[in-house]
């Protein structure tokens, strides 16, 4: 990160995503061929419960323009109860975020396997609202 | 020698995979060129099912026969002789699953041809399709009320009986379109709602909390006109024909035997029934009139993929206890890796997925850009074939000396587990390989995905430098398992993996074998239940390789899947037994209905078990009441219906002068068993359906119900009250739950979950190793029990024929130094692996440690870690991590988004 920004504004968002749930979501997605815009860059985890803040804080503060998370539907961890610590610490993390002016550029859902669809429309929408909130101010800062 | 499997279908490839993995030759023919049956055909099912091929696609021990069709079988059990498409095979016995297809002689009256009426497969894919707005496929305008119509082409003159599947696949649909488009209006025409155990309460949402209108009317005729289609169907409240204007209309349509089971049957000598379905019976669900050929899936009746893969395991198992095992089995071999060293030498691996990836990457130019990037020694662009890959992969690790494989191609949910394993037998570490997605998550979703592809590419080089070995242990299975529950489940498990040559500890908590069924004369078809019984047990008792313990009960089960240790006590018992699977059989139990219809006051009302117990069909006037029993942590069995209905069925028989009532809210008379619903009506049982707003009522010798059809009050003075009772979870599930680590659901044990949400291992548990089967899964009819029970044993089988297995890789590990003890870890572990243990403190002494001072507390991670890696993002020290997800793995790919 940290190249310059030329013509129309491409942000660049990481997501983070449950083996089970939302990465085959995305798998879905793909096998139904529907299209969505490339800014996204998933990092597979098994459990949302792996869902470090620390890995998000990092991807914006090395000035990504957006970050998610995304997992299985509360009640239905593949680890029993993994998303929900996931649940919990993102609200608690998010104060965080606040203070960063970061809070709107973290976006958490819960996408099922069967869900490629909604996989599909939520980073179009995902995409969209990053690109009007614009770049990151941190981008190509060195903290 | 070896064992055929008839048909490629979802049941095909389970039972396929089953035998394969327990080192039996197989033989999967299939008449399409492709596997999947019935279920690739549903872009959702086919990803679920995927990973399944891909491994049938790949198992050594699995001849494929693609488009290939069996032409005649002689010979008999042990030594069959095929010829499949003119070539030979002989094998000992054959599995058929050859399953189903659609009815497809929809009736003109429905309006079947307006482009707005559609069968429920092809709307499932209008949905899937649909983005934005569903919209009607004639005139593209937005659907704003949607209609679906049940038991299209079932329950009729052509096909009488019921498809079972239809209710459940309808609701799963209504569901997934309320969801999406909530504004839309969804009626719901249908005879009775069958839908069983978890779908009931998904129907009972889509009443409550949808706004689906369920109107129960078998809809005479559907008029497309002026751009609406006009409904006529019948309007119960106000008693007329009504007619409801709607936008488009779905078919529930039903299933038939598949088109080819004729020629099957005759060829095989298969006997078919009369409604052209393989003959099985309900004390031997898996087995056809000819021995040594087993019949599982659709083929044997209409059902759900659920029921159809549970027979398919069972299956299996049946045809492995005739057949020799002859192949060795996969991953079982001797391995001795490579030394990695420090310096990571990274091989890029691209495949071109047969061309699917070349069609949005330029795979050449990211090849180019990925070979300069720092630690990259080899790029492999030139394959199009996952074999080819995995061939260039080999060789890479061999004579290109890398120690780091990055593999591009499809999904890791498909092949990932097929590329480590190549990975290993070529002699690198298996989890020194990063797999990117460039198929499903590039290729296919974006119109330009080079820069993508590099992207990911280049993520996955940073990550693969920091990927590490691990070192994984391997421990002998212990070859015999315990069956908790000597009902008809438990018995048949026991027996099942005696058969197949394993061990067996049955254990019971009563002082008899038989569970449930010692309890009834009869079974629910009216058959006498005694001599089944009588032989299961005997064969039990008598069988050498079963060990029976009575009153009995297991405590303290440690270790893992092929080593588990528990505690037995019981008559005269009290010993220590080792163990490599288990299978739980806990059965079920009635519901006592105290206060229902003054039961327990009025000697006269009578619960259906114990009328059937009673085993007296002579009453003058008989009522009998369904669906009355409505409570918190009950569960309607599956064989209500049919027990009640054959039970008045014998009434009216017996005494053709007497008056048979039967009240109820849904007949689930499922499948075949129609036609004893179908029966009883012609015989004159008298049907009276209620609704459960307003209950039937029992007082001084009257019942008085509201009959919804004659939209009027009735009352009956009857002899005896007969009451349907749900049913309840065994006692003891509660504690297996908490020792064995299973999740229950309303006191039932739940399957292993599986994304996307189908059911493909039904006696799987999240604890390997453990297997769930009959009542204690879902009270169901004893062929279902019979046939869950096989599965279970089967799937209990495949891993005991395993000499070892190996510890899970990808596990949390402490790192003890840093470790504070704080326990955050050990609170949160959602399956208490974790415990905190007193260490002795080394002193340092220039990097040596020499004395100890003291102790420390410190986590460790027990067997039961199933790498959910919960606690290594909690651990506010960083001593905990989840190996192949550690911290600096992760961070590795962040940098270089």
């Amino acid at each position: 990160m940290g190249e310059e920004i030329e013509g129309d504004f491409e942000p660049k968002i990481v997501g983070f995503t449950c083996n089970w749930c939302t990465y085959a979501a995305a798998d879905l997605a793909g096998t139904s061929r529907k299209k969505y815009p490339p800014n996204s860059r998933i990092i597979r985890l098994m459990c949302s419960g792996r869902l470090d803040p620390m890995f998000v804080l990092k991807v914006l503060l090395n000035g990504a323009d957006g970050a998610f998370f995304s997992g299985c539907h509360p009640g239905e961890c593949h680890y029993i109860k993994g998303n929900f610590f996931a649940r919990r610490r993102i609200a608690a993390f998010r104060t965080i975020l606040k203070q960063f002016g970061l809070d709107s550029r973290f976006k958490s859902y819960w996408i099922s396997a069967s869900e490629g669809e909604k996989f599909a429309n939520t980073m179009k929408t995902l995409t969209e609202d990053i690109k009007e909130q614009g770049p990151s101010p941190l981008r190509g800062k060195i903290l | 020698m070896g064992i055929a499997v008839i048909g490629g279908g979802v049941a095909g490839i389970t039972a396929a995979l089953d035998l394969a993995d327990s080192g039996y030759k197989v033989h999967l023919i299939e008449k399409n060129a492709e596997l999947g049956g019935k279920m690739a055909e549903l872009a959702e099912c086919q990803m679920g099912l995927s990973p399944y091929i891909a491994r049938v696609n790949n198992h050594p021990n699995i001849e494929l026969m693609l488009s290939s069709e069996l032409e005649s079988l002689s010979g008999s059990a042990g030594n069959f002789k095929l010829k499949v498409s003119d070539k030979g095979v002989d094998v000992e016995s054959v599995v058929l699953a050859p399953g189903y297809d659609v009815y497809d002689e929809i009736a003109k009256s429905y309006g079947f041809g307006s482009p707005d009426v559609v069968p429920s497969l092809d709307f499932e894919g209008m949905l899937k399709g649909a983005s934005g707005e569903l919209v009607r496929p004639s005139d593209g305008k937005p659907v704003k009320r949607i209609g679906f119509i049940k038991c299209v082409g079932s329950r009729c003159v052509e096909n009488k009986i019921c498809s079972t599947a239809c209710c459940a696949y309808t609701a799963k649909e209504i569901w997934e379109l309320k969801e999406r488009y909530p504004d839309i209006d969804v009626y719901v025409f249908y005879m009775d709602v069958r839908v069983f155990g978890r779908d009931e309460e998904l129907v009972a949402d889509l009443k409550d909390k949808y706004g689906v209108h369920y109107i129960r009317s078998r809809t005479p005729e559907v008029i497309p006109e002026k751009g609406v289609l006009a409904v006529k169907y019948e309007n119960l409240e106000k008693g007329l024909l009504d007619t409801l204007e709607l936008d488009m209309v779905v078919l529930a349509v039903g299933l038939l035997p598949a088109k080819t089971l004729g020629t099957l049957a005759e060829v095989t000598g298969v006997k078919t029934d009369e409604y052209g379905y393989i003959e099985t019976s309900i004390t031997n669900p898996l087995e056809t009139n000819v021995p040594g050929v087993f019949a599982c899936g659709a083929a044997t009746a209409p059902m759900k993929v659920r029921e159809s893969v549970g027979m398919a395991n069972g299956a299996a198992l049946k045809a492995a206890i005739l057949s020799e095992r002859t192949e060795p089995i996969p991953g079982q071999e001797d391995r001795k890796y490579i030394e990695t060293g420090e310096e990571p030498k990274i091989g890029v691996f691209i495949c071109g997925c047969e061309g699917e990836v070349g069609q949005t990457v330029d795979i050449a130019a990211v090849a180019e850009r990925v070979k300069v990037l720092k630690s990259v020694e080899l790029v492999n662009s030139d394959t199009n074939t996952m074999q080819d890959t995995i061939a260039a992969v080999e060789r890479g690790i061999v004579d290109g000396g890398v120690n780091r494989i990055v593999f591009a191609g499809c999904s890791p949910r498909e092949y990932e587990d097929i590329v480590r394993d190549a990975c290993a037998s070529a002699g690198l570490n298996p989890y020194l390989l990063e797999f990117v997605n460039i198929r499903e998550q590039c290729a296919w979703a974006h119109d330009k995905a080079t820069d993508v592809a590099y992207g990911m590419l280049r993520m996955a080089v940073e990550r693969a430098k920091y990927l590490e070995d691990i070192q994984v242990e391997r421990y002998p299975v212990i070859p015999k398992a315990l069956v908790i529950g000597g009902g008809v489940s438990g018995m048949t498990a026991a027996l099942g993996i005696a058969d197949a040559g394993y061990e067996v500890y049955l254990v019971e908590k009563s002082a008899e074998l038989g569970g449930g069924l010692g309890k009834f004369p009869e079974l629910p078809n009216g058959e006498q239940a005694s001599e089944p019984l009588k032989e299961l047990v005997d064969k039990v008792t008598s069988n050498e390789r079963i060990t029976v313990y009575t009153n009995a009960k297991e405590e303290d089960v440690r270790g893992r899947a092929g080593s588990f240790k528990a505690h037995i006590t019981g008559d005269g018992v009290d010993e220590e037994i080792g163990f490599g699977a288990c299978v739980i059989a806990t059965g079920a139990r009635e519901y006592v209905p105290e206060g229902y219809l003054d039961y327990g006051k009025d000697n006269k009302v009578t619960t259906l078990s114990e009328f059937r117990k009673a085993g007296e069909y002579n009453a003058g006037t008989i009522a009998f009441v369904q669906d009355m029993v409505q409570t918190e942590g009950v569960i309607n069995s599956k064989s209500t219906s049919v027990e009640l209905i054959s039970s008045a069925l014998k009434v009216k028989e017996q005494n053709q002068d007497s008056n048979v009532f039967v009240l109820y809210q849904d007949i689930k008379t499922y499948g075949k068993w129609e036609a004893i619903y179908k029966d009883a009506r012609e015989k004159g049982v008298i049907f009276l359906r209620y609704d459960s707003k307003k209950v039937p009522e029992f007082s001084s010798g009257i019942l008085s119900v509201f009959d919804v059809i004659l939209n009027d009050d009735v009352q009956i003075k009857p002899d005896q009250v007969v009451l349907s009772t749900p049913m309840m979870p065994a006692e003891e599930n509660e504690r297996l739950s908490s020792m064995f680590k299973l999740p229950l659901r309303n006191g039932f044990f739940m399957e292993a979950q599986e994304r996307p949400k189908m059911v493909l291992t039904p006696v799987d548990t999240v604890n390997e190793g453990v297997f769930i089967c009959g009542s204690a899964v879902y009270p169901a009819m004893i062929d279902e029990c019979i046939a869950m029970s096989t599965a279970a044993a089967s799937r209990a089988c495949v891993l005991l024929a395993k000499n070892f297995l190996e510890t899970p890789a990808v596990t949390a590990v402490v790192d003890e130094q840093i470790c504070s003890g704080c326990g955050v870890c050990v609170d949160m572990c959602p399956v208490e692996a974790l415990e905190l243990s007193e260490e002795p403190v080394p002193v340092v002494t220039f990097g040596v440690a020499t004395v100890t001072s003291g102790t420390k507390k410190v986590a460790k991670v027990g067997d039961g870690c199933i790498g959910c890696g919960c606690c290594a993002s909690y651990c506010p020290s960083g001593a905990m991590s989840l190996k192949n997800f550690k911290d600096k793995q992760v961070y590795a790919q962040l940098d270089y988004v």
